[in-house]
């Protein structure tokens, strides 16, 4: 019979309906009465970034690091590494807000570290690297 | 017939409150000093690792300071000189898990400070000193 507008209810509709009191109320209340939506998307974020955890990477931008112990500089362009962790999750819930989140381990066969190839670890954005498909 | 759930916005004015008594004015200012033990021990830390990273400061060293006084607060609020030229959502964890406690991991990784604190020698505002004193500290942030 009569319907009942509940949570449910489409926007369109209640903003429809809420326009045409507004003529009828005063115009310090009509301000009130506009309704706004607020969607906040973060379910994609997580999800695309458990699936780089992992993967192998190639540097695609020039970029050099000076924090490898006994290394005063290392060339990173065109180097290969893995995705070994993504530090702007935190303890379950919490955001870390690094502008570097990708942390990239290199194993470098041209430099020989103190057990074989030097491994280090680097940190970088996500449009530093490209993903190298698995062949 | 529809039901609707109207919503009213009720804007309430209070009167200003009358001051007690003319021309007693109190100034309360919100700020919290870092206290002189941090600001000596970050000091000491930007001198050593300027020198360790081949590093120098800037060549006005007023920027230098303001960012050693930041240094310092956070050490004192949080336990971890955090970076002062960011803002964070959750301090706590912040300095909890480390990409921002100075020095942050692109300073280590990319000599890249952007509070410039930390300046390669080819950067423009890079002066030559990799040494500043607690009284140039005060001076420059005695206004602030």
């Amino acid at each position: 019979m009569s319907s009942i507008s509940t949570l449910a209810t489409p926007l369109a509709f209640m903003k429809k309906t809420t326009t045409t009191r507004r003529n009828n109320s005063s115009s310090s209340s009509s301000r009130s009465r506009r309704m706004m939506t607020i969607r906040c998307d973060v379910e994609g974020e997580e999800g695309e970034s458990q699936t780089k955890i992992g993967a192998r990477v190639r540097v695609k931008v020039p970029l050099k690091v000076y924090h490898v112990p006994k290394v005063p500089e290392i060339d990173l362009t065109g180097r290969e590494g893995h995705i070994k962790q993504n530090v702007s999750f935190w303890k379950d819930n919490k955001r870390i807000s690094a502008n570097l989140p990708y942390k990239v381990e290199f194993i470098a066969n041209d430099i020989q570290g103190p057990r074989g190839p030097l491994k280090f670890v680097a940190h970088l954005r996500d449009d530093e690297f490209e993903e190298l498909l698995s062949e | 017939m529809t039901s609707q759930a109207s919503t009213f916005a009720v804007s309430v004015s209070s009167a200003p409150s009358p001051l007690r008594r003319r021309g007693n004015f109190s100034v309360v200012r919100a700020q919290v000093e870092p206290s002189d033990k941090s600001i000596e021990i970050m000091r000491k830390f930007s001198e050593q690792y300027a020198r360790k990273s081949g590093t120098y400061f800037c060549s006005d060293k007023g920027v230098t300071a303001v960012v050693i006084k930041g240094l310092a607060d956070h050490k004192d609020s949080l336990g971890a000189p955090l970076c002062p030229c960011r803002h964070y959502d959750d301090k706590a964890a912040e300095a909890a898990q480390g990409f921002w406690n100075c020095p942050c991991v692109p300073m280590r990784e990319r000599k890249e400070c952007h509070c410039m604190l930390f300046l390669t020698p080819d950067n423009d505002f890079a002066g030559n000193e990799q040494t500043i004193t607690l009284d140039e500290i005060k001076e420059s942030t005695e206004n602030m």
